[in-house]
């Protein structure tokens, strides 16, 4: 539980993910500036397109689903060998 | 030996009145490729029996159609006699029960109800035709390397596969995962789940998201690593903890062939030959149940080469001893039972091969005060067995040759990573060794992935993920599915806040969109928009929108005619285009002078992502970290 987040010790570098699904997206992917930075599977198709701005992690679902797949990666307690 | 006899035939055992069923299983059998002994001599020359009894020996299996007619044939009780003798080990029968009546008070079925066959109706129909032949399939299919334990029989399908997918280029999963199918029963018939246990099932998932002709090669350096380290270090570990609760003067019972069971006894006799010396082996005899015809003998070569004196206790002996039958109590005491395991489930059930008989009496052995009430049951078994959900036990035993015997009837279950007692509840818990191998199978996943290909985010580190107070995340196509949002997402939201992971939206859209947005989305406390010219935070004190450009009124005022100039150019150039239209009129901000605007004709060919999202990107970042740095000011307020 995260809870009582204490905001002025949050910084960028450590504490934000970040999540696009577009070439439109790729400053949302500067992995250097955030602690993750991550696709929905369709960012797969802009990749070329992103050039060296891609994100490090893609879910496997697009769209909405991609979303709930990476909110239920930083929710889960524990690994469990999701499928 | 003629062709008919060579071992890979199958024989019928039938009554005359029976031949139309017997040609039928044959015909069936015959369409699909195997070698079926059928006699064409006349039944009444007297000679027809010998040489049916010799076929019967050659034969690999023995179908015996159990019939009202065959229950009173003695040719019939004959041949069940011969091929249900535990001496026996070359012919392993199938009965075939046809017809509604009483089987069970037949001799025959006393004889042979104890292996796996097919309870058919008068007309045996093609249903049941076809069980019979899975059967047979798959009993001769694995005859060849059957002795191979599921460690080996893995092994071998992974360098098939391999070798398979070195010569591949472009690949879909389902062809990876079809041959890894088609392999499993060259080697072991159904009785290992390849991809369950090497967890390729899941990692063809991954695969996926790599470029086609990427996957073939990335799969084969996943299964090569999955060996190397998960399957021969779980091995050892497991043989390793075994071999701790061996003690002097034990006398170990081994229920069926298994490397791991062997690899610990091996290390006892290398580790504490004295100790060694004290210990009294009995190998049960499952001849005939199993197709492992040669794993006790396999078992008991091992153990004499160590120089030990294993014992074979059969089977029927081997039970009568579990319920205490007086005849078979010069075995002694027995005070360690090992069972080498073929799978877990996630609350340490145990997966078995058919048991059925035994498994009872270990359950209830304490009560029924069974000559092995006080033995210490272990059953073994690497982490990367334990089955991932309860789908994939009920797929393991729905095969035929498979049962699940309860936690409850044994007392360790020794993993590679720990060995596992009942709690109070009586209850054990095996999720760890799920997590053990999916963590392992990430680490391998990071170390092989491309360097250029994105990674799951099943690969997203645990001190990311634990670290996480932001999710900045954009909306249309990533939050949206064609503009709207789901349910699933919105719960989403919720469960981010109550967990205390703030969400900053980005959007392109203009200001009031996002305001709104994050107005009414549950855990957005700020939202960047329009390209990361303005953030609106929510919670702020201000009316909440923040021009993020930190220019005078003047240098804004220049900026919006500029704006106008381009807003004039762009219309030129897309006649059909309408300036767009919010709320926050007094907030428009914009480059200093008009860029170069694209033609349509220029339009789709030019667009990427350099061009489009440089000028964004710093802003995004700055939003950001505005966000932040208010919340702060605010907060402490």
């Amino acid at each position: 539980m995260k809870a009582h987040l204490n905001l002025s010790d949050v910084s960028l570098a450590s504490s934000v993910i970040t999540l696009g699904d577009s070439f439109n997206d790729a400053p949302l992917f500067a992995e250097a500036t955030f602690a993750a930075t991550v696709g929905v599977r369709g960012v797969l198709k802009h990749l070329e397109a992103l050039g060296t701005q891609r994100p490090g992690y893609v879910t496997l679902t697009d769209a909405s689903k991609g979303f709930v797949e990476l909110a239920d990666a930083l929710l889960e307690s524990g690994r469990t060998g999701t499928r | 030996m003629s062709e008919s006899q060579q071992p890979e035939s199958v024989f019928i055992s039938f009554a005359e009145e029976d031949r139309p069923i017997a040609d039928r299983v044959a015909e069936r059998l015959r369409h699909d490729g195997v070698r079926v002994w059928q006699y064409t001599q006349n039944a009444e020359s007297g000679t027809w029996h010998l040489n049916e009894l010799r076929a019967l020996r050659d034969s690999k299996i023995a179908i015996f159609v159990i019939t009202e007619a065959s229950a009173t044939s003695t040719a019939c009780l004959d041949e069940a006699q011969r091929v249900a003798d535990p001496s026996q080990v070359e012919t392993i029968p199938i009965p075939l029960v046809v017809g509604a009546w009483d089987h069970e008070a037949s001799d025959l079925w006393l004889l042979l109800s104890k292996w796996n066959g097919v309870i058919a109706s008068p007309d045996l129909t093609e249903d049941a035709l076809r069980r019979l032949a899975e059967l047979v399939h798959g009993r001769l299919g694995s005859r060849p390397v059957s002795s191979l334990s599921t460690g080996q029989a893995l092994s071998a399908v992974k360098d098939d596969i391999c070798a398979f997918l070195a010569d591949a280029e472009e690949l879909t999963s389902s062809e990876i995962l079809e041959k890894a199918s088609d392999l499993q029963h060259k080697h072991r018939g159904n009785m290992v789940a390849f991809a369950q246990f090497t967890y390729l099932d899941r990692e063809l998932q991954a695969a996926d998201l790599l470029p086609p002709a990427h996957r073939a090669d990335y799969i084969r350096q996943y299964l090569q690593a999955f060996f190397d380290r998960t399957v021969a270090s779980g091995h050892a570990d497991v043989a390793r903890r075994l071999a701790g609760y061996v003690e002097a003067d034990d006398t170990i019972v081994i229920s069926e062939y298994s490397r791991v069971i062997r690899q610990a006894i091996m290390l006892v006799n290398q580790s504490d030959p004295r100790l060694f010396s004290t210990l009294r082996f009995i190998v049960v005899g499952r001849i005939g149940m199993l197709l492992m015809a040669d794993e006790p003998l396999r078992m008991v070569e091992e153990l004499s080469a160590l120089g030990a004196t294993p014992e074979i206790m059969p089977f029927s002996v081997w039970i009568d001893y579990l319920v205490g039958h007086s005849d078979s109590m010069a075995i002694g005491q027995v005070n360690k039972l090992f069972f080498g395991v073929e799978a877990f489930s996630r609350r340490g059930d145990i997966v078995y091969p058919q048991i059925v008989k035994e498994l009872d009496v270990l359950r209830t052995r304490v009560a029924l005060g069974s000559p092995i009430a006080k033995a210490l049951v272990v059953a073994a078994g690497e982490a990367y067995k334990v089955c991932r959900d309860d789908h994939e036990v009920s797929k393991m035993v729905a095969d035929p040759h498979y049962t699940v015997m309860p936690s409850a009837a044994v007392d360790v279950i020794v993993t590679d990573i720990g060995e596992f007692r009942h709690d109070a509840e009586g209850k054990v818990d095996l999720s760890s060794c799920i997590s053990h191998v999916a963590t392992a199978v990430d680490s391998m996943r990071k170390a092989l992935w491309p360097a250029e290909s994105p990674l799951p985010v099943w690969n997203l580190p645990d001190d990311v993920r634990e670290s996480a107070a932001i999710l900045a995340t954009d909306i249309d196509g990533s939050v949206t599915d064609g503009a709207k949002l789901s349910l699933e997402a919105l719960a989403r939201f919720v469960e981010l806040e109550s967990r205390g992971i703030k969400v900053i939206l980005i959007t392109g859209r203009s200001a009031a969109w996002a305001a709104a947005l994050g107005h009414y989305l549950p855990g957005a406390f700020a939202a960047v928009a329009e390209n990361g010219a303005v953030l609106i935070d929510r919670d702020s004190t201000d009316d909440g929108a923040i021009l993020l450009d930190g220019w005078t009124q003047d240098e804004r005022a220049q900026r919006m005619d500029a704006v106008e100039e381009c807003l004039a150019e762009a219309l030129q150039l897309y006649p059909d285009a309408k300036p767009g239209n919010d709320n926050f009129t007094d907030l428009r901000t914009g480059p200093s002078r008009c860029p170069r605007l694209l033609s349509p004709e220029q339009w789709p060919h030019s667009r990427s992502a350099t061009t489009y999202a440089t000028p964004t990107a710093q802003s995004i970042t700055t939003s950001v970290g505005v966000a932040l740095t208010r919340r702060r000011v605010w907060l402490r307020r």
